[in-house]
């Protein structure tokens, strides 16, 4: 891979088995077989996709419900695995792909911060050291020992990002979670979000707000249906993108 | 093309290997026991003791250290029954017998010969027989009667499923690197997670530790109660920490493989949502019931205190070997789990067909019966039960002071070995679909 590029994502194709009836046991599995019934109907969630971005970069990724998007996310970030084709990332990688990523519901604020921060590979003295930032940024100082399933969605979005963004990462990701939050905290995020940009950080940014994209992003990739419909200078996609809307 | 060539040429080495030392360990007795690292001693140069007292005869016959003999046979003639002879044992260096180290041993009879099943630590020996009866030419070896099947079939085996899973994961090595190496990164993870087990374990019962160390303390007492008293199974070095050692070798084959079965399921949040190298969560549970067992330990070092102060066991330099058995059971469960915890995530019910296995597989371990007692049919069967090595060698280095049979401790490491790698390989294969199923 280039020295300069950060994701490149080569001809990922993305297929979901859906069967029939859910088989989940070993019973139903062989009466199935038994009667031939084992059928799969496919589903191609993306479908011969590449896309390139170069280290630096901001990338706002727009396109309809079910488009894609997130797929593509979390085939960039190793959680899905292709079905064919390579997706390779350079460097530290903070994905925040839907609400709550990497959190575990039943635990409090507190317990939720260090379990975190050990999935994107800090140490606990580490996260000891930096735990009041943490709590300010998010501004849940007294809900430190709440359980996060208490939470209203703004803040655990709020939680996600100030831990994904405390140390700054080679390449961030952000779905959709700056949507639930309030304007103030958007403002903080976007603000925190030019700041990692100053430093070097890869962004991949999703969000159903045209006016976010094109105020953080430079590039923009449409996605339609799981291809790739457009990509290009930010103006100029989302023009297209609002008027094939209306 | 390559690989098929590379399994065929693992197929025939196996093949040759457990065949070779299975042959070998037949046609040559000699060999075998060298692999025991024990040896035949032949008493047909006339030393052999020999006095009649009262209605009996006794032939004694003496070793110059101590030694474990597996078996005594002798030539002779038995005329009345079998029943009658009886057997004295002593393992003190004055050579002192006494009614309490005696018994009524099982006797087979081949070739003219008989077998007796001996199965301890001796220093001597001695025959107690009606006047009638004729002995001569003793021999005390460490052989195991019909040992060799069960040997050939599993050095056969265990190196055919070795190097198959090898070659499966060595073509596969690049991403198995980057898997492997994706530890250093998570490792606070899995320390995070493993601390959390045993922080909700102990926070929830109020006992918290405790109950690690009471419940096979408990076990250990009821079922020492009933079998020395009621049943009576005579074992070497008493029933209490005989039965403590294998139930607590098995209570963490049991905990880690049911805890392990439910752990992708429940981390189907994180797994869904972030990256994370997805054996971490089996290899949590491993380690965490791991903890829970050397914590349980504790009962072992109470009992075995206690029964060092009355003098039925003592302290020992093999007891330093401790770390093996349990470094080579944690290695066999670890493949067990990652195999379960794949599995259940296609099929939900192997759960349940799970708990059923783990039941007959208990008692087809020697846990609460010595195999002495077995018919030599199923003690060649209870050796092809992995557990029972784990057990045999954990008993052997912490009750009885014996270094463990080399054959045996081979045997145990391919079928560690050999679990983490199929384990590895199965776990593997699933991985990448765990997402669209949970
Ligand atoms: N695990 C899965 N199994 C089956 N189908 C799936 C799975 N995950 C996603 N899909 C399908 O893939 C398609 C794309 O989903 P994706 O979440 O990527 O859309 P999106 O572009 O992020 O939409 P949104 O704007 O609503 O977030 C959807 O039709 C969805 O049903
Ligand atoms: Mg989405």
């Amino acid at each position: 891979m280039d020295n300069n590029i950060a994701i490149e994502v080569k001809n990922v194709t993305m297929r979901f088995n859906m069967p029939h009836e859910k088989v989940d046991n070993i019973k139903e599995f062989f009466i199935k077989l038994l009667k031939g019934q084992l059928r799969f109907e496919e589903f191609v969630a993306l479908d011969n996709v590449s896309l390139t971005v170069k280290k630096g970069d901001v990338v706002g990724l727009i396109g309809l419900n079910g488009s894609g998007k997130s797929t593509l996310l979390k085939v960039i970030s190793g959680i899905l695995k292709p079905s064919s084709g390579t997706a390779e990332i350079s460097g530290t990688i903070s994905p925040l792909i839907e609400l709550g990523a990497g959190f575990d519901f039943e635990l409090t604020t507190k317990e939720n911060i260090f379990l975190n921060a050990a999935v994107l590979g800090f140490d606990r003295n580490f996260i000891t050291q930096k735990y009041d930032e943490i709590l300010d940024f998010a501004e849940l100082r007294d809900f430190e020992n709440v359980a996060i399933k208490n939470f209203s969605s703004g803040m655990i979005a709020r939680l996600g990002f100030s831990i994904a963004t405390l140390v700054k990462p080679d390449i961030l990701i952000v779905d959709e979670i700056l949507a639930v939050g309030d304007f103030i905290f958007q403002q903080k995020c976007e603000k925190r979000i030019s700041e990692l940009m100053m430093g070097g950080t890869t962004v991949l940014f999703v969000s159903h707000s045209i006016e976010q994209v094109e105020r953080i992003c430079k590039t923009v990739c449409w996605i339609e249906h799981g291809k790739v419909k457009m990509i290009g200078p930010a103006k100029e996609v989302t023009e297209i993108y609002k008027n094939t809307k209306a | 093309m390559k690989r098929k060539i590379l399994l065929f040429i693992c197929f025939i080495l196996s093949l040759s290997i457990g065949f070779g030392i299975g042959i070998v360990a037949f046609s040559t007795e000699n060999i075998k026991n060298s692999i025991d690292g024990l040896v035949d001693k032949d008493f047909s140069d006339g030393t052999i003791n020999t006095e009649q007292i009262g209605q009996l005869q006794y032939f004694t016959v003496s070793l110059d250290d101590e030694i474990y003999v597996k078996n005594l046979l002798f030539n002779g003639n038995i005329h009345d029954n079998l029943d009658s002879v009886r057997v004295y044992y002593t393992d003190n260096a004055n050579k002192e017998f006494n009614a309490q180290n005696s018994f009524f041993p099982k006797i087979i009879i081949k070739n003219d010969n008989y077998y007796l099943e001996i199965d301890k630590n001796v220093t001597a020996i001695r025959l107690e027989l009606l006047p009638s009866d004729t002995v001569e030419n003793i021999k005390v070896n460490p052989k195991i009667l019909n040992i060799h099947t069960v040997n050939t079939i599993l050095f056969t085996i265990l190196p055919l499923v070795i190097s198959f899973s090898a070659v499966s994961l060595i073509f596969d090595r690049e991403s198995l690197k980057k898997d492997i190496l994706a530890i250093k990164r998570y490792k606070y993870l899995l320390y995070e997670l493993v601390l959390k087990d045993i922080k909700t374990k102990y926070r929830r019962s109020v006992l918290g530790l405790l109950w690690s160390v009471l419940n096979p303390l408990l076990m250990m007492i009821v079922l020492t109660a009933v079998f020395s008293n009621i049943i009576r199974v005579e074992v070497e070095g008493g029933f209490a920490l005989f039965y403590l050692t294998g139930y607590l070798l098995f209570n963490f084959i049991s905990e880690s493989t049911n805890f392990s079965l439910n752990t992708i399921l429940q981390a189907a949040q994180l797994i869904k949502k972030v990256y994370i190298p997805k054996y971490i969560f089996p290899l949590q549970k491993c380690l965490f019931s791991f903890v829970n067992m050397i914590f349980s330990l504790t009962a072992f070092v109470i009992v075995f205190t206690i029964f060092m102060i009355w003098g039925n066991v003592s302290l020992n330099s093999s007891m330093l070997l401790f770390p093996i058995p349990l470094i080579l059971i944690f290695l066999f469960s670890l493949g067990c789990c990652f195999i379960l915890s794949s599995l259940v995530v296609f099929f939900r019910d192997i759960g349940h067909i799970w708990g059923i296995l783990l039941t007959v597989w208990m008692y087809a371990s020697p846990i609460i019966y010595p195999i002495s007692i077995l018919p030599d049919w199923l003690v060649s069967a209870i050796k092809l039960n992995p557990l029972y090595y784990y057990i045999d060698m954990f008993r052997n280095i912490m009750i009885y002071g014996r270094i463990p049979a080399f054959a045996d401790f081979i045997i145990a490491l391919l079928f560690s070995v050999a679990s983490v790698l199929v384990g590895t390989v199965i776990f593997r294969k699933c991985q990448d679909k765990f997402v669209m199923y949970i």
